[in-house]
Parts: structure tokens; C-alpha cells; sequence
């Protein structure tokens, strides 16, 4: 089955720069490049340049964070959806009435687009551990229960898909062959994995409960934390660094700047 | 004093006719170490989950009988508060780690209660020396060996300072050595820190020679509640319940047949005292 | 037959957890691979059907190369039980799990209720032939997973880690299924770190650890060598060890079963002058 795609969002435990820094900060800067990249996107009115210049900040950091690895994977998981989008625009070839510069421009406009908008996003799950993403969402006043739901399930992923090729192995040992048949016949095999695999987490949910009453979840209302996020100066230095740069790029946007840039 | 006090308990889960649980009366004191046998389905986890209060506030069903913890009533006490008199270790180690370093799994259920920082630190420290898993700190669960799993899930439930630990199967899914490690582990917690533990197990081999007490169950009754060798002396050598270990059988074929030894070894070494002197 | 030749398996995130691994399995053999947790057993028995492709080297069963036949061919004459039942149970009862195993694998209809019978009977199963799996305790869920595998009539059943999580009652019974099956010349093969268990089966022992075989040879003389099943992180079982600590006194170490030891011990030891 293909996962690549999840594999470009787990977390890789590695010590790099871009790793220690603050999720808050993290995060901050994924909004920052997400936003920029919807913003820019009218055509002939900057859009390929800032595109570029996210995607190069983007690459900037990923080689940083020594994830680059990671990010091709997500790439390659989603190539299905880039070449669409490329093809998409390739086709207006067969539309005489429209320049081929302008085809060009919107194809590779376009994907690099979508490129940028994948990576904002990925950077930030690529080198922020679950852990942290939790303590982010209770900064951000998100009630603990639902953080620590997030955290759970971050956590217990890999042993759920442990599990789902526990199954497919014991299934296809009496004879089930799951690449086999039409649509439907294959649609029908899913439920030999899926049955069991519903009991199991049904069944782990309940020792998870006890489990959780057992360490005292919920019993105080003040939850306090062994880990707390501290900021360093360098990282306020480079959140307000980027906010300006934001805020500036924002505002030539609205003064009309970029029009006429590609 | 006893530090548990169970008397005439029956149990039978909701929506169940069978009594898990019939007219159970057991008297444990401090710093004892308990062995409960018998065979899947004897009532050993549903006992175990009345000591700590998860019988009836989670799972409910007919209740009847009382069960005195350190002078706590579990039915009317609140988990949380149980749970830090009794700490719980559960049978499959996955399903009880649930942050992404040893180090927060052992603070986890300390943030739950609202400790204050420092002291969440202190404890961490503690267990992590006490249980001798220093090296483990930073390294993430999943990663980790099913005994070191079964270690830190220990450790995590230590942190909340209980004088009571009860284990319901903690070697199911472990190899012999991982077992062994961890069945001396729980003597050392015993024997030093003093704490009362009380283990639900198949694999009696193993536990025998360091329990105070071995206790039998069978369809919800206790059948044998005594010292290990006085249990192991009077047992039929064919009782379907209680898998007699192999030396002990056979310290008892030897008696059958020759008249020696005179008492009955619980470890190979006295076994060999007995008969070499 | 089944040979191993030369079999190095290597996991896509780069684990080796077999390491040139070359054996010979003949029909009709009992067979125990014993080893810690992680030495490869289970490892090893998912490419007796193919489950795994060997990354280098290759596996033969009765001259196929597991690489050119499908897993569910192979599984038609190497059966394999997992050690947790609940991952292959979906159907509404004991009857539909065996029955609807084998319409998968294309028996006819009559051939399929009547091997269905024979399984369930074989493995005391079939009272409970109405029941839900799911509410047979951990031993039935056992056997069933055994019956359901049996119902085919493989040539080779390979049971991984027989005795975990099971009762007393259910191991003496796994015991008595093992040497039933072996009576209807099935070959089987075992993976336990189950010392104890193992030794009352008098099998072929292979050992691995880390990947690698360490020995193949008779229970008898690999369960009671203390310095082999050291390398494999396995204890020594109660019997031998006692008999090793007695040896200076003129007993037999080799003494594998209580009635043996009685023997060697009866004949050979003297009662302490305390007795009168």
C-alpha cells in the first residue's frame, strides 16, 4: 500500500537547528509561507516569484533540518496530484487561442505553487515531535483533551499499522489474496482486514482506559507540565524578523507592488 | 493490621449470569508478596480490579461484599485517588505508554494529579534509579524491548508513590529471561521499598521461590490461600489448576517412593542442599 | 522437504534479521526453533509460505522456489498459526471461520462442511461450533486458529510461540494436539522460547540467535547444554539444571523428564544420615 505520503509528515528525531527551535516559532513561520502562497495567486501579479522564493526558503530549511529525504517521499507520494495539475494546464497547448508563454507559465506556476503550499506544512511535521505539537495546541489554550487525543494517536499509529500487517499476513496465510480481482472482490477483501482490525482497537481502547484511570487522567483540572516550552532570544529575534518581513511583503502586495512580476 | 481486607466479595460483570467473583474473604498485610494462580477465566483480574477500585467504577455489574484498601473503600473512592495508594501494571505492555519518552510516560500520570514542577522532577529521578533504567530516559516506547516496556510502565505507576502494586499478567508476552529480570525486579521493590505486591500469574516456575504467599483461584472461589510450600506439599501432583513446577514434582515423586527429601525446595539450589547437605 | 539455503533476510528499514541461514526440514519431523524475542524465529517462519522473500538466498519446499509461487499456493501445504488468533477472526461463528477458509482456498461445498467436521472434532471444538469467536477464551482461540488451518490438511504446520499467554490446562492440552497431529504424519514446526514445553516434546532443536543458527540437533542434548542456550538468552530448563548441579555427585546430567531424574536419583544418591 502506498503510505509514502504519511511518511513525509512523521517525525524524525534527529538534532538539528530547525528541530530545537520553538514549535511556536515553527509554527508561526509555516503560517507565514501558507499564507504568502495563497495569497500570491493571481497570475502576472508575482505569483511564480513568490512561489520560488517560498519554495527556495523552504528548501533552505529542509536542508537545515537534514529532511529532505523525507520531503521527496511526500513528493513522490503525491506526484499523482502534481502531474494533474501540470497536465491540467499542458493541455491548453491544444487551445490555439492562448500563448504558449502563458501555457508555460501557468503549468510550471502552478505546480510550484501547490509545491510551496505541500512544503509550508511539512516542514513543520517533518521536525516537530507529536509531544510538541500538543504542548503547542495547549499554549494555544486547545482544551488538553483534545491535544492529548492528537498526541495518542500520533503515538500509537505505527502499532496500529503493526497490527494492520499482523492481519494481512495471518489472512493471506489461509489463502486470501488481496491483489486479486476486480473492484469489488477487492473491496471485499478489505473487510477481512478491516473486521478484525476494528475488534482490536475496540478491544485496545478498553485496556487504554484502564490504563489512563489508572494514571490518574482527568483527576485534576490544573494539569501541570514536566516539559515546558521555553523561548530563546535568538528565536524572538527570528519571529519578529519574519513578522516584518510578512507584514512587508503583505502590505507591497495590497499597494499593487508585485503587478506586471511573473 | 491487614493493609487489604476483602470480605465475602461476589462479583458478576453487567449484562453477565456467571459470578465472576464468589464469596472471596482474603487478608493480605504489608509487604507482602502474593502470588494469585489459576487457570484464564478464574476471577484472578477481576480481583485484582476490585482491590483497585476499577471494579465497580468502570466496569459495573452486581456488587456485593466489602474490600478495605489502606482503610479506603474502593467502590466509594474516587480512581485517581486509588491510584495513588494502588498502582496497576497490565498485561500487555504497549497499551500503557503513552508520550513519546520514558522520561514524560513516567511524569505523565504526576501532570494528571497537578504536582508541582519540581517535585514531578524529583520523582522522575527516582524511579528511573530505583528501577535502574537511567539509560532509558530519552528513548521513546515504541523502540524499547517488551521487558524494558513492562519496566517503565512499572516506573510510570511507581512515580505516583503507592504502597500497593498489583500485576495482572505482566510476563505474558515476555521471554524467560525478560520474566526473570522483571519477577526480580517486583522482589527488590518488595524487599526495599517496601512495598506490598500482589502478581496474577500462569508461570508459577519462576515466582515460587520469591512469594509469601500463594493463593489459588478456580471459577471466582479461592481454593488455597497459604505459604507457597505448604500449598505446594498438600496439592494433588495432577491438579489441573495449579501447573506444579517440575522440581517440586519431583521432590514429591521422591517422597512417594524413597522418603526423602524431607521438606519441599522451592529453588534448585535448596533442592540440592536437601540432597547433598 | 523444506530446505533453507543460504537465506539473508534484511527488513526494508534495514534491520538483518537473518543471517545466512541454511537447513534442511524432512517430512514427518517435529521441529522447535528457540531463540529470545527478536532472534528471527518468527521472522524465519513467515518464509516457509512466503510471506517473506528471502533477500538473498532462497527457500525450497518440495522443490519450489518460495519466490515463484504465490503465498496462497504455498499456504495449501505449509499452514501457519500466528501467535495472536484475534488478527484473522471476522465471521459470526467457530463453523463460518473454518468453513468460509476453506471455499477461500476452492473446495467444494460437501468437501468443505465434511473437513470443516473433521478439524473441529480433532481439536475439541465442536460444541462450540455456534459461538462467536470472539467470546472462545484465549486456549479455544488457540485451537481454533489450529483447526482452521488443519481443516486444509497442509503437509507442514507451523505453530509460532504455541504456549504464550496460555493457561496450564491449555499447554497440557497443546501438548497432547501436537503429538495427535504428529501421529497423522504432519510435520511440525514450533517456535518457542517455552524451555519447558519444548523439552517434554523431544524435538529437533534449532537455535538462533541474533539472526544466526547456533545449533541444530536433538532436545536432548541442545536443551541441556547451558552455554548454547546462554548465547540464546534462554534458560536452562528445571530438570537439566538441577541434574548439572548434581553431577558431582555421580548423577547423570542428560536426565531430561522427572521420571528419569527419579530414576538416576534413586539410584544414585543416599539419603541424608538425618533420616532415620
Amino acid at each position: 500500500m502506498s503510505l509514502r505520503i504519511i511518511e513525509g509528515l512523521k517525525f524524525k528525531n534527529i538534532n538539528t537547528p530547525i528541530h530545537r527551535l520553538d514549535p511556536r516559532v515553527k509554527l508561526l513561520l509555516s503560517i507565514y509561507l501558507f499564507i504568502t502562497v495563497i495569497t500570491f495567486g493571481a497570475e502576472w501579479n508575482g505569483m511564480l516569484t513568490i512561489s520560488i522564493i517560498v519554495i527556495l526558503i523552504e528548501i533552505f530549511m529542509l536542508v537545515i533540518g537534514r529532511t529532505v529525504i523525507s520531503m521527496l517521499n511526500t513528493l513522490r507520494g503525491a506526484l499523482p496530484i502534481i502531474l494533474f495539475i501540470g497536465l491540467l494546464q499542458l493541455i491548453q497547448f491544444f487551445n490555439n487561442s492562448l500563448p504558449v508563454e502563458l501555457i508555460l507559465y501557468r503549468a510550471i506556476g502552478y505546480t510550484i505553487r501547490f509545491l510551496a503550499f505541500l512544503a509550508s506544512f511539512s516542514l513543520f511535521f517533518l521536525t516537530t515531535s507529536p509531544d510538541e505539537v500538543g504542548k503547542v495546541l495547549t499554549f494555544l489554550k486547545v482544551p488538553y483533551n483534545y491535544s492529548f487525543a492528537l498526541v495518542a494517536a500520533i503515538r500509537f499509529t505505527p502499532v496500529i499499522a503493526d497490527e494492520i500487517q499482523q492481519i494481512v499476513d495471518a489472512q493471506r496465510s489461509r489463502g486470501l489474496e488481496f491483489e486479486k480481482g476486480n473492484i469489488f472482490i477487492r473491496l471485499k477483501n478489505l473487510t477481512y482486514i478491516f473486521v478484525p482490525l476494528l475488534i482490536s482497537i475496540i478491544r485496545r481502547s478498553y485496556e487504554m482506559a484502564e490504563a489512563l484511570e489508572i494514571k490518574c487522567f482527568g483527576a485534576s483540572k490544573k494539569r501541570t507540565s514536566y516539559k515546558e516550552l521555553k523561548i530563546r532570544n535568538i528565536e524572538i529575534f527570528i519571529a519578529v524578523f519574519a513578522s516584518i518581513l510578512f507584514i512587508s511583503i503583505m502590505t507591497a502586495y495590497y499597494l499593487q507592488v508585485f503587478k506586471g512580476l511573473p | 493490621m491487614a493493609i487489604i481486607e476483602i470480605k465475602d466479595l461476589s462479583f458478576s460483570y453487567a449484562g453477565t449470569e456467571e459470578m465472576a467473583l464468589q464469596n472471596v474473604s482474603l487478608s493480605i498485610d504489608e509487604g507482602e508478596f502474593v502470588l494469585i494462580a489459576g487457570p484464564t477465566g478464574c476471577g484472578k483480574s477481576t480481583l485484582l480490579k476490585c482491590i483497585n477500585g476499577l471494579i465497580p467504577n468502570i466496569y459495573s455489574g452486581r456488587y456485593t461484599g466489602s474490600v478495605r484498601v489502606m482503610n479506603l473503600n474502593p467502590a466509594t473512592t474516587p480512581p485517581h485517588i486509588m491510584s495513588q495508594h494502588v498502582g496497576m501494571v497490565l498485561q500487555n505492555p504497549e497499551v500503557q505508554l503513552f508520550s513519546l519518552s520514558v522520561e514524560e510516560d513516567i511524569a505523565f500520570a504526576l501532570e494528571n494529579i497537578g504536582l508541582e514542577r519540581s517535585e514531578i522532577v524529583k520523582r522522575v529521578n527516582k524511579v528511573l534509579r530505583i528501577l535502574n533504567i537511567e539509560d532509558l530516559r530519552h528513548q521513546s516506547p515504541f523502540e524499547l524491548s517488551g521487558g524494558q516496556k513492562q519496566k517503565v510502565a512499572i516506573a510510570s505507576v511507581l512515580a505516583l508513590q503507592p504502597r500497593i502494586l498489583l500485576l495482572d499478567e505482566p510476563t505474558s508476552f515476555l521471554d524467560p529471561a525478560s520474566a526473570k529480570s522483571i519477577i526480580e525486579l517486583l522482589e527488590m521493590l518488595c524487599k526495599s521499598e517496601k512495598l506490598t505486591v500482589i502478581i496474577a500469574e500462569h508461570r508459577l516456575d519462576l515466582l515460587l521461590q520469591h512469594v509469601t504467599r500463594l493463593v489459588v483461584m478456580d471459577s471466582g472461589k479461592i481454593v488455597n490461600n497459604d505459604d507457597p510450600r505448604k500449598v505446594l506439599e498438600n496439592i494433588a501432583l495432577n491438579d489441573p489448576l495449579v501447573p506444579i513446577p517440575k522440581i517440586i514434582y519431583l521432590a514429591r515423586r521422591m517422597r512417594e517412593e524413597f522418603g526423602f527429601p524431607s521438606s519441599i525446595p522451592l529453588t534448585i539450589d535448596e533442592f540440592v542442599n536437601l540432597l547433598i547437605g | 522437504m523444506i530446505q533453507l539455503e543460504n537465506l539473508r533476510y534484511v527488513y526494508p528499514n534495514g534491520v538483518e534479521a537473518l543471517r545466512n541461514i541454511s537447513l534442511k526440514i524432512w517430512e514427518g519431523e517435529l521441529i522447535a526453533i528457540m531463540g529470545e524475542n527478536g532472534s528471527g524465529k518468527t521472522t524465519l517462519l513467515k518464509h516457509l509460505n512466503g510471506l517473506l522473500k528471502p533477500t538473498e538466498g532462497r527457500v525450497l519446499v518440495d522443490g519450489q522456489d518460495t519466490r515463484k509461487v504465490s503465498v496462497a499456493e504455498l499456504s495449501r501445504k505449509v499452514g501457519i498459526v500466528f501467535q495472536t488468533p484475534d488478527t484473522m477472526f471476522f465471521t459470526e461463528s467457530v463453523w463460518s471461520e473454518i468453513y468460509f477458509s476453506l471455499k477461500v482456498m476452492g473446495y467444494p461445498e460437501d468437501e468443505a462442511a465434511s473437513r470443516a467436521e473433521y478439524a473441529l472434532k480433532f481439536m475439541d471444538l465442536w460444541n462450540y461450533k455456534d459461538r462467536s469467536p470472539f467470546t472462545l477464551s484465549g486456549g479455544e482461540k488457540k485451537r481454533l486458529s489450529i483447526a482452521i488451518v488443519l481443516a486444509w490438511q497442509p503437509k507442514y504446520i507451523v505453530i509460532d510461540e504455541p504456549t504464550v499467554g496460555q493457561d496450564a490446562p491449555s499447554r497440557r492440552r497443546l501438548e497432547q494436539l501436537i503429538q495427535e497431529l504428529r501421529g497423522e504424519g504432519i510435520t511440525i514446526i514450533l517456535s518457542s522460547h517455552d524451555v519447558e514445553f519444548v523439552i517434554d516434546l523431544r524435538p529437533r532443536v534449532i537455535l538462533l540467535s541474533k539472526g544466526k543458527l547456533l545449533a541444530d540437533g536433538a532436545a536432548e542434548s541442545i536443551l541441556t547444554d547451558e552455554d548454547k542456550l546462554e548465547k540464546a538468552s534462554l534458560l536452562l530448563p528445571q530438570i537439566p539444571l538441577l541434574m548439572k548441579k548434581l553431577s558431582m555427585i555421580g548423577v547423570n546430567p542428560g536426565c531430561i523428564t522427572v521420571e528419569e531424574a527419579l530414576m538416576e536419583i534413586g539410584t544414585k544418591v543416599k539419603p541424608p544420615k538425618s533420616l532415620g
